[in-house]
């Protein structure tokens, strides 16, 4: 079984690899110090991370268990992406609306060439 | 100032930075359309974020006014003032009884006509806030599970590009393009796709990001989105929105082009290109709104020059044409709308202080040209011993004195009505119809003519068998003479509003623009008629005109 995790994800995984089971609030610690995440982006990853059946929680005390291995998980790849529709201000999203589209290959190429032109 | 109105006028002015835009947008500096786009932000907001929540409500109903119903702007004044007044009730020309029913009831009526508009507006503003506010917080949330990125160039750079800010540069790989989110402790997010080892291009987009930090555009971002909520009724503001967020990007490209000299040019565009490109698996778009606007960011890079005298002072010179053509213009004339329009939404609060206070209660001033016949109630003002007055009256043979321009009406203790067209020359005896009292209180319960503190009291006089007695003069001015043991009451219903003074056993009323000289003929009325004393007329003349000179702003007092 292969499953894609996010880096977010990963870097929980990781942790879990490496150490072994862990409680949901230790590892909240390890990354807030490793990459500066605030506990609840940690908690919002650890529920994607068991939404996603990566870990398993276990009681008492909010352990997590990974359920695939280091083998099994492979990085996402950017397929989707979601600032095509939003880039942390507004705007995006309606200009998306409105004719933001992805460009085909010939409009590209029709792009790269407008530059040689205007060179 | 209307919404709608600052709507009008602000579109306008887009309209003409549109145009100047279409034209011009390549040849002049950025900046001109960034300061002309928050011209028009401006024009948009700024009297609504000056005011209060009510204003805003205020707003909205002078929208719904001009919308539907520009026949009560045209005439407010009599049918609030039904409504409203005390003694001098006012009718629209040749009111039988039963229309009355419904005339008064208008202003209320108007009240809830309006809310639907509000509704509306505020039913939209709110679902276009949340447009905007629901997917930011649910993409928040997924940008704080970036990554710190570990890479030499990008930690130099950041240590070289340092600002008062604490700005952070993290990874992402949800994305396909940079971004920067946070306005106050800005995060620069990376995708993971990036090519890293590029150092030329992780420069651009980095002083990219850096420029929209440090200009806060995230900030000016917000702002045009809350001028679209407000407006969300109107199309201009969305076109705006976007051809602005546009230039916000195209100021930012011009900067980095700056820094980093006119031959990066070709080397930005490209990077932009390839951005584009690795953009894969998007969902097509519904393509449409003018050109792409990637081409035309493309061609503003590959087109931006060096920023000359001339170019300079064209842009200026230009933006200011625009800005003093369609912005001013537009701001004269939303004020006089404005004027057309305000004395409707300020007299209504001066005319329920008016009816609902025991008090005289100085008529605002801005409402001057329709309050001037407001009629003042003088009973309860303690200082000049009206109460003293009324005592005068009840003493005297008679039980209540009227006086307006045409005629002065005594009612005397056999309650038999005197009117004289001459100033007191001649007097006659009017007859006068009886009214069931029961009838009448139920006719003035709907009608209202009387502010509440009074409607109690006379209720209770006509339940405790008051008669009532009716005149119709031939200029359809009626009375309606309320008689008990306690005196008379006058209630007037005329076509039009006209200056009068009024003593009966209740109260003394003024118009505020009665003239010094009638009210001197008033006092001398009263003389003639054994009710005062001339030194004690005199005494209280002046007194009177001393006080409303002083209390009443708009007091008329022509000498």
């Amino acid at each position: 079984m292969v499953m894609k995790l996010f880096d977010s994800e990963l870097h929980i995984m990781e942790i879990l690899w490496k150490e072994g089971d862990t409680p949901a609030k230790r590892i909240a610690e390890i990354t807030k110090e490793k990459v500066g995440w605030s506990k609840t982006t940690t908690y919002t990853i650890i529920k994607r991370c068991l939404d996603k059946g990566a870990i398993e929680r276990r009681e008492p005390n909010f352990v997590c268990h990974a359920l695939v291995t280091r083998e099994q998980a492979q990085e996402h790849e950017t397929t989707e992406l979601i600032n095509k529709m939003y880039d942390g201000a507004p705007d995006r999203l309606i200009a998306s609306l409105l004719g933001q589209k992805r460009l085909s290959a010939e409009e590209i190429s029709r792009l790269k060439r407008l530059i040689d032109s205007m060179e | 100032m209307s919404l709608l109105q600052m709507s009008i006028s602000a579109s306008v002015f887009i309209l003409a930075v549109m145009f100047m835009r279409s034209l011009l947008l390549h040849k002049l500096p950025k900046m001109t359309f960034i300061l002309l786009w928050g011209v028009a932000l401006m024009q948009l907001l700024v009297p609504v974020s000056v005011q209060s929540p009510f204003s805003i409500f205020m707003a909205a109903e002078h929208l719904n006014k001009m919308v539907s119903a520009p026949k009560l702007i045209s005439s407010p004044a009599p049918e609030s003032s039904t409504f409203m007044d005390g003694t001098m009730v006012i009718m629209p020309p040749k009111p039988p009884i039963t229309e009355h029913v419904t005339a008064p009831m208008t202003p209320l009526k108007t009240a809830s006509q309006i809310s639907p508009f509000v509704w509306v507006w505020l039913v939209g503003f709110a679902l276009c806030a949340l447009f905007f506010i629901i997917p930011h917080f649910r993409y928040r949330k997924i940008y704080k599970m970036a990554v710190p990125i570990r890479n030499d160039f990008i930690t130099k750079w950041q240590q070289s590009n340092v600002l008062w800010r604490d700005v952070q540069i993290r990874q992402l790989d949800h994305i396909s393009t940079p971004l920067t989110y946070g306005i106050f402790r800005p995060v620069v997010l990376l995708p993971k796709n990036l090519d890293y080892d590029e150092e030329s291009q992780l420069a651009l987009i980095l002083t990219h990001e850096l420029t929209h930090i440090k200009r806060f555009d995230t900030l000016k971002k917000w702002i045009l989105a809350a001028g679209v909520c407000v407006h969300w009724f109107n199309p201009f503001v969305w076109v705006m929105y976007i051809l602005a967020n546009r230039d916000i990007e195209l100021f930012c490209d011009e900067a980095v082009i700056r820094k980093f000299g006119e031959n990066t040019k070709p080397a930005y565009a490209r990077a932009l290109v390839r951005l584009e490109e690795k953009k894969i698996g998007m969902s097509p778009m519904i393509s449409g709104f003018s050109k792409n606007p990637i081409e035309e960011r493309i061609i503003s890079i590959m087109k931006t020059k060096k920023i000359t005298i001339a170019t300079t002072l064209l842009a200026i010179g230009l933006a200011a044409c625009v800005v003093v053509v369609f912005a001013t213009s537009a701001h004269n004339k939303t004020e006089t709308a404005a004027s057309v329009d305000n004395p409707t939404a300020e007299i209504v609060p001066a005319l329920y202080q008016g009816a609902l206070t025991t008090e005289i209660v100085p008529v605002l001033s801005q409402g001057a040209a329709l309050t001037d016949l407001m009629p003042h109630d003088l009973t309860f003002n303690k200082k000049y011993d009206v109460p003293k007055l009324i005592d005068s009256l009840m003493a005297s043979k008679y039980r209540a004195v009227y006086m307006d321009n045409e005629i002065y009406l005594r009612v005397l203790r056999d309650n038999t009505v005197q009117i004289s067209k001459d100033s007191g020359a001649v007097w006659k005896t009017y007859d006068t119809d009886e009214v069931d009292a029961k009838e009448f209180a139920k006719w003035l319960l709907i009608n209202d003519p009387i502010p509440g503190y009074s409607m109690k009291d006379v209720q209770s006089r006509l339940a405790n068998g008051a008669e009532v007695k009716h005149l119709v003069f031939e200029n359809v001015k009626e009375m309606y003479f309320i008689i008990d043991g306690s005196g008379v009451q006058i209630e007037l219903i005329q076509p039009e509003k006209i200056s009068s003074v009024l003593i009966d056993g209740q109260r003394m009323m003024i118009t505020s623009a009665i003239s010094a000289q009638m009210l001197k003929s008033f006092y001398d009325l009263l003389v003639s008629s054994n009710i005062l004393s001339e030194t004690h007329a005199r005494q209280d003349y002046t007194d009177r005109i001393e006080y409303l000179e002083k209390k009443l702003p708009n007091f008329l007092v022509t000498k």
